[in-house]
This record gives structure tokens, sequence and C-alpha cells, in this order.
């Protein structure tokens, strides 16, 4: 007697699930800070490369943050030191990845992290190659 | 006003603490959480910002579910579990589901008792296990949470460190989502058993969850 009476419930209560589970997923990816902007990440990361390829040092300098900035500038300054080094140029994006604040700009020849501030995403590692498990190997930060 | 605030006044008193907790983890989240983005040369986020991070998500999801299991074990195996002398266990020759008669259902029920307790069928199976389920369904929707929005904030640590991001199925089988997990469940499973058994010996006058000053140490299932 007892078997289709708890068969029923169960069918019940799936149908009131489905919608609190998908309204929990919602919540929890939008609180998961999940892509506040990839394709602005992405942008960001084309333009800096494009300002590298174009002989711009001072446009791609200005790209990076504060902190990035100060590491490529330890010889002497930013826009000397930028184009001493080998910063791939070229490539499609192949892929993006963004969460909270951060995201990395993969390419073709090396991938790019860039972390937001108040003006936008700035780049705080670039020519940046995997290393493994190891954290990724960069001309520019990291 | 005055009854409704003393008739009430145990929920009230958690519910406002809870909100101060709450209000007090998210602003000193907020400031530790700014420390950090300017010792990495980054910029300092508003209090807004933060309360819809994952990280804060991730905080707070971490400590309801392991709070909600807590009580999801507790409410179900002290229906078969129980412990000689502790006014938090059942008698000992009580372990089990009960009779309809000890659990006025159905035709046991009384004129005050819930409307789906008094009738047999799968509103007396729902309501009967209510409570357990409600406590399981929050517990594995805060820890669904929790994975999700601590895999979202282990991965933008990761890209601040300049390291790969995780997927998910990674994320929730890593040391990290396991060691947040298991150190909150530690933790309760230590102060229910705790309880269990301190109140076996020791007493709070007046309170429901101590057994009578007087009673003897191996009364079980007293409450005063």
């Amino acid at each position: 007697m007892k078997r289709p009476q708890t068969g029923g419930c169960a069918a019940g209560f799936r149908v009131g699930l489905v919608p609190m589970l998908m309204g929990v997923l919602l919540a929890a990816h939008s609180l998961s800070g999940c892509s506040p902007d990839s394709a602005g990440a992405a942008g960001a990361a084309q333009d800096f490369r494009r300002a590298v390829a174009g002989g711009d040092p001072s446009t791609a300098c200005s790209m990076l943050s504060p902190h990035t900035r100060e590491e490529a500038a330890a010889e002497s300054n930013c826009e000397d030191e930028l184009p001493l080094l080998d910063l791939p140029a070229d490539g499609a994006v192949l892929r993006t990845e963004s969460y909270g604040r951060n995201a990395m700009v993969v390419f073709e020849d090396d991938t790019l992290f860039l972390s937001v501030s108040g003006t936008g995403w700035q780049v705080t590692g670039a020519g940046c190659l995997q290393r493994g498990e190891s954290p990724y190997d960069c001309e520019v930060g990291g | 006003m005055k009854a409704a605030l003393r008739n009430n006044g145990l929920s009230l008193f958690f519910g406002l603490i809870f909100l101060l907790a709450l209000l007090g983890q998210g602003l000193t989240g907020h400031a530790l959480f700014n420390e950090e983005q300017l010792s990495a040369g980054l910029d300092e986020i508003s209090l807004g910002q933060y309360l819809t991070s994952s990280s804060f998500a991730v905080d707070v999801s971490e400590n309801w579910q392991s709070e909600y299991l807590q009580f999801l074990l507790y409410i179900t195996a002290t229906i078969w579990l129980v412990q000689r002398g502790s006014p938090e266990s059942k008698e000992l020759h009580k372990t089990g589901l009960e009779s309809d008669k000890q659990q006025l259902v159905a035709e046991y029920s009384n004129a005050k008792s819930p409307a789906w307790a008094r009738a047999r069928g799968w509103r007396l199976t729902v309501f009967s296990n209510s409570l357990g389920a409600t406590m399981g369904l929050i517990f594995v929707l805060s820890w669904l949470v929790q994975s999700i929005a601590g895999n979202s904030a282990y991965n933008e640590e990761q890209l601040s460190n300049f390291q790969q991001p995780a997927a998910w199925a990674e994320y929730v089988a890593s040391a990290e989502f396991w060691n947040r997990t298991l150190q909150n469940w530690q933790s309760e499973f230590l102060a229910v058993g705790s309880m269990v058994v301190l109140a076996i010996y020791l007493r709070q006058r007046g309170s429901p969850e101590s057994k009578p000053v007087g009673s003897a140490h191996d009364d079980t299932g007293a409450t005063g």
C-alpha cells in the first residue's frame, strides 16, 4: 500500500525541486562572479598585442597594471624595456576564461593574464607560457 | 506586540544575532579582501561587489552546509541511536520510528494535529519526514553553492597567481574543496558529540537542553 504513495510523493517532490535547484544554481552562478566581462578581457588583451605589434610601447605600458608596469620598468622605464622583450604579437584568441576580477586570454603563441581595475581590464602578465602545474612563465609580470 | 516578542523570543534572538554576525562577516571579509588586493597591487572593491563575490558566497555557504548537515544527522541518527543518560537522546526502549499511537498520527491524531498528520497517505509520509528532508535539502543546496562559488573563488586566485583554473569536477575532487568541507564538518561533529556526552553529567538549570538539576546521571531523555 505504501509503495505507490511514496512514489507519488517523490514525483511531486521532483517537480518542486527542479526549479528550486535551477534557482540556486543561477544564484550561485551569479555569486560565483563568473565572466564579469570575458569579451572585455579578450578585447583588452588584443588591444595590448596590437600596441606591441604596432610599435606603440607607450600605449602598451598604459594597459599594464601599476604593479606589472613597475616590474617591467625595473631596469629603466617601461616604454624602453617593453620593445626589448620577446612578446608574441600575432595569432588569434583561442579561448578566454574569467573568474571574479581576473581573466586569462589564451592566444596561439602565449597567454595574457588580466585583472579588473576601476577603468576596465589591465594586463598583469603577458608573453606567458604554461609550465605544467607550476605558474605560467611570463615575459612581463608573473 | 509585547506578547508576540516574548512568544517568539528564541527565534527572534537567533535571527537577530545571525544577521549581525553575517553583517560582521561581510564587513571584516571586505576589509580582508581589500588588504589582499592592495598587497597584490590591485584595486580595492566596494562592499557591494564583495557581498556578491564568490569569495563571500563560498565562505557563507561552507558554514551553512555543515550546520545543516549537523542537524540532518542529529535529527535522523537520534531515531535509531540512543545515549544512556543524555537528555539529547530518547529513552532507550523507544528506538526506531515509534508507533502511530506514540506519534499521534492518523486515527491517533487529535483536533489540533496538523492536517497532513491526520490521514494516511503520501501527505503523512512527507510530513513525517519533512524536518529531516528540509534540513537535508538545504544541506545539499548549500554544499552545491559552496562547490560552485568555491570553484570560482579558487579559479580567481589561480588566475591572479598565473596558474591554470580548474573545472568544477576537478575542484570538487580537490584538496581545497575537501579541506574547506571537512574543517567545518569536524567541528560540528565534535560540538554535537560533546553536547550528547556532557549533558549526561552536567546541568543547566532551566534549559530544556539539560536534564533537571536533580536528575540522576543515568536518566535518559529527560529535559528540564
